[in-house]
Formats: C-alpha cells, sequence, structure tokens
C-alpha cells in the first residue's frame, strides 16, 4: 500500500441521494394523472362506435299524450325508434312511411315510437299534428336518450328486435320507407 | 275701383293662406285691370271650399297625396304598435344576448346568434316567447338546460362541476409555476460551506497541509477528507497517521 492508497481510502465516497418524494411532485403527479385522465375520457367517449347491435339502452319516456312508457315494457315487441325534430326536413319525408308502419304492423306485435330530439313543443305538436302522426311520440329531455344511442343529428332510427337487441342503425331518411322497413320488420317477425 | 281693391285684397289673402302663411312679392302693385278675368277666376277659387290640409301644400301640393302620405304611415305604424303591445321591451339584441350563450344542437362549437340553421331560429324564437313571458336570463338557460341537456351550454351549471370546469386549468397552472419556481430557488441555492471542526482542531491540520509542499490534487483530498471526519472518534489516530506519514 503506498501512502496515496490510504488516502485514497479514507476520502469519503460521496453520498447517494436518495430520490425524494415531496408533497409537490405528489400534487404535481396527481395534477398529471388527472388531465391525462380526463383526456382519455373525451376521447373514449369520441371514438365510441356507434350503436349498431347490441342491446339497446332502456329508456322511459312520457308521451305528449301523457302515456308513460319504458322500453323495457316493450319486450317481445319488435320495436322501431325514430329520432326526429320538426325543423329536420328529411324527418318530414319519412314521418309518413312511419305512420303507415305504425298502422300496418301495429296488431302484429310492433311498436313505433318517436323521440323529439332538441325540438320545441310547440312545433314538435305542431309537426305531429299536420302529418297525423298517432304513432306514441315523446320529448327527449335532457336529451338523455340521444346521448345514450350517440345521436349526433336527426333523424335516426333504430330497430330493436323481440329480445332487445339492435338490428338495424339508420341514418337518415333513405332507407326509412315502407319497403325497406316492412322487408326488415317481416325477417323479424318471422325469426 | 274699391270693388276690385277689396276683391284684390280677399284675393291676395287667400293666396297668403295658401302658401303656408308666407307673403308673396307685393300683389296690389302688380295688378293691372286687363287681368281682371284671371283675378274673377282666383277669386273663384278662393271661394270654393277646400278640405283641410293637414300637411302644408309646400310638401305635398295635392290632398290626394296627402291622405296616400297619411295612409302610409298609418299602415307602417300599426304593426309596430300591435309589436309592442305583445312584445314589451324585447328586442333582437335581448334575444341574441342570451342565445349567444347557448349552443347549437347539431352545429359542433356554433351560438345559437350566429347560427342559420332551422333549429337555431327555432330555438331563438323559442327564447323571444320566454323573454315576452316575463322570464329571466338565468331561467332561460336553465329551461334549455333542463330541455337539451347540459350540452347547450359553454359551462356546467351545476356550481362543482363549473367551478372545477372554470378553475382547474388555472389552479394547474399556478402549480406549475409554483413548482418551476421552486426548483429555480433551490438550483441558485449555493452549497452550505463544510461544517467547522469543534474546538478548532481544523485549523493545526489545514496549518500543516499548507507548510507541507504537496500537490494541489492531494491538498485537497487531505484538506476535504479531515473536513468531513471532523466528527469521527478516530480523528486523533487518523491525524496521527497521516502526519506521519507525510514527514516520511
Amino acid at each position: 500500500m503506498t501512502d496515496i492508497d490510504f488516502l485514497q481510502d479514507a476520502a469519503p465516497q460521496p453520498e447517494r441521494r436518495r430520490p425524494r418524494i415531496t408533497p409537490g411532485t405528489v400534487v404535481l403527479l396527481a395534477g398529471i394523472a388527472l388531465v391525462a385522465l380526463v383526456v382519455a375520457m373525451q376521447l373514449a367517449r369520441q371514438t365510441r362506435g356507434p350503436l349498431e347491435s347490441g342491446s339497446a339502452p332502456d329508456f322511459s319516456i312520457t308521451t305528449y299524450g301523457g302515456q308513460p312508457m319504458a322500453l323495457s315494457d316493450l319486450r317481445g315487441q319488435v320495436v322501431v325508434v325514430n329520432f326526429w325534430a320538426s325543423w329536420c326536413e328529411p324527418c318530414k319525408e319519412e314521418a309518413p312511411h312511419l305512420e303507415a308502419i305504425w298502422q300496418t304492423y301495429r296488431e302484429r306485435g310492433v311498436v313505433v315510437l318517436g323521440i323529439a330530439w332538441s325540438d320545441v313543443e310547440a312545433d314538435t305538436r305542431a309537426f305531429i299534428a299536420d302529418f297525423n302522426l298517432t304513432y306514441p311520440n315523446a320529448p327527449d329531455i335532457g336529451t338523455r336518450i340521444g346521448d345514450d344511442y350517440l345521436i349526433r343529428a336527426v333523424p335516426e332510427t333504430y330497430i330493436i328486435d323481440r329480445d332487445g337487441q339492435v338490428v338495424e342503425r339508420l341514418i337518415g331518411s333513405t332507407r326509412v320507407n315502407v319497403t325497406y322497413l316492412s322487408g326488415v320488420i317481416d325477417r323479424l317477425l318471422a325469426g | 275701383m274699391s270693388q276690385f281693391k277689396s276683391l284684390f285684397k280677399r284675393l291676395e289673402k287667400k293666396r297668403i293662406e295658401g302658401l303656408g302663411g308666407v307673403p308673396p312679392a307685393p300683389f296690389l302693385l302688380s295688378w293691372r285691370p286687363w287681368r281682371l278675368g284671371v283675378l274673377k277666376q282666383e277669386i273663384r277659387i278662393a271661394k270654393t271650399p277646400r278640405t283641410p290640409r293637414l300637411i302644408p301644400s309646400s310638401l305635398f301640393p295635392s290632398t290626394l297625396l296627402n291622405k296616400l302620405f297619411i295612409l302610409l304611415i298609418v299602415v307602417l305604424l300599426v304593426p309596430t304598435a300591435v309589436a309592442q303591445e305583445t312584445d314589451p321591451g324585447v328586442t333582437l339584441d335581448d334575444v341574441n344576448a342570451i342565445a349567444g350563450k347557448l349552443y347549437c344542437p347539431v352545429c359542433p362549437n356554433e351560438t345559437l346568434d350566429s347560427c342559420r340553421t332551422a333549429a337555431c331560429a327555432q330555438w331563438r324564437e323559442e327564447i323571444r316567447v320566454q323573454l315576452v313571458a316575463g322570464r329571466t336570463e338565468d331561467q332561460i338557460i336553465a329551461d334549455f338546460v333542463t330541455r337539451y341537456g347540459e350540452r347547450v351550454v359553454d359551462t356546467p351549471l351545476n356550481a362543482t362541476l363549473r367551478g372545477l370546469a372554470l378553475y382547474t386549468p388555472y389552479a394547474l397552472l399556478a402549480l406549475v409555476a409554483g413548482v418551476a419556481l421552486f426548483t429555480l430557488l433551490r438550483w441558485g441555492r449555493k452549497p452550505s460551506p463544510p461544517a467547522p471542526l469543534p474546538h478548532g482542531e481544523g485549523k493545526q491540520p489545514a496549518q500543516t497541509v499548507q507548510e507541507t509542499p504537496s500537490p494541489p490534487l492531494r491538498q485537497h483530498r487531505v484538506g476535504e477528507g479531515l473536513g468531513v471526519r471532523a466528527n469521527d472518534d478516530s480523528d486523533d489516530d487518523y491525524r496521527a497517521r497521516l502526519e506521519r506519514d507525510l514527514r516520511q
């Protein structure tokens, strides 16, 4: 051992600093986690796919005639749920077809439900009167039903089978006509 | 002659009245006997009973035009009066002031006041109807939220959610600024000098080292080692060994 060796041995080793977790670090990390969570929730909501199939979200409504209804009460029947509004031009095209379907199939276990989405009640009632709609119509209070069905605009129509499963999702009024709807409904009634 | 003069005086008076009370150029000075036929005709006109003029003849010389003008004013004013009876004090600005705080149900990020869709037109009309009914702005907005959901407003109406939505970004910003400031202050702080040796023992070895012709690296290491180990019980042994070694 030379004289320098023992000096080196005697020299103190620098202390290793342990990573300290301060309250500030905890708060900062919690803030970052919160922001990440909110962003992730928004992304998940935006990227959530349309309701093409699966169990139809249940809802309760009170029709403009004052009759309370729930989708779950209609289990065992084929249900055509139509989201519409009086300010929507395509809704005016499909309304007579929906009324015709209702008149044709109401005795055979088919229910047509109109959900007035983001509409003013006076205009909704005027629309119902103008088109002589006799199938049940109700307002979507707070657009909760529309949110459950991921409605972005109207018209949108869902066809739900006897087991409460979504069979068809029709965007716009192109396919909402007697011919197309009859085909789907006949198939469901036969099955 | 006096008969003519009195006729001319009457005629002058009528003419002045016909001109809205403004006297024309001196008339009597310009009369001539050969104008008698003209004067008779003017007198006949003056004696003819006339409908009273509401509008000065200088504006509308014809009474028919006067009547049409009055009719036009009536036609224009009546709807305004009727509208004022049904919409007491509700203006388009009042409607737009509320519409600017609500969002279109179909157009993303578009307020009702600037949106041109039929849906927004209906909703603006609904705002007007509610204003006429005497509802306040808060009541109308609350009613829209109840009927159409929270998405019609830019911030939630619930106090807690509203607070979170409005103040969370600022709170996070303040937090980040605080952490950054704290870190900068820590970096800028100078390192504390080594703790002094008890009972002045540290001076003697330091002097010893300075007297010794040692290289700078060695001198530094010795001083550093002594400083750090000042509180160690084996200081004396270590110091003795060090001095002995340096003397050799």
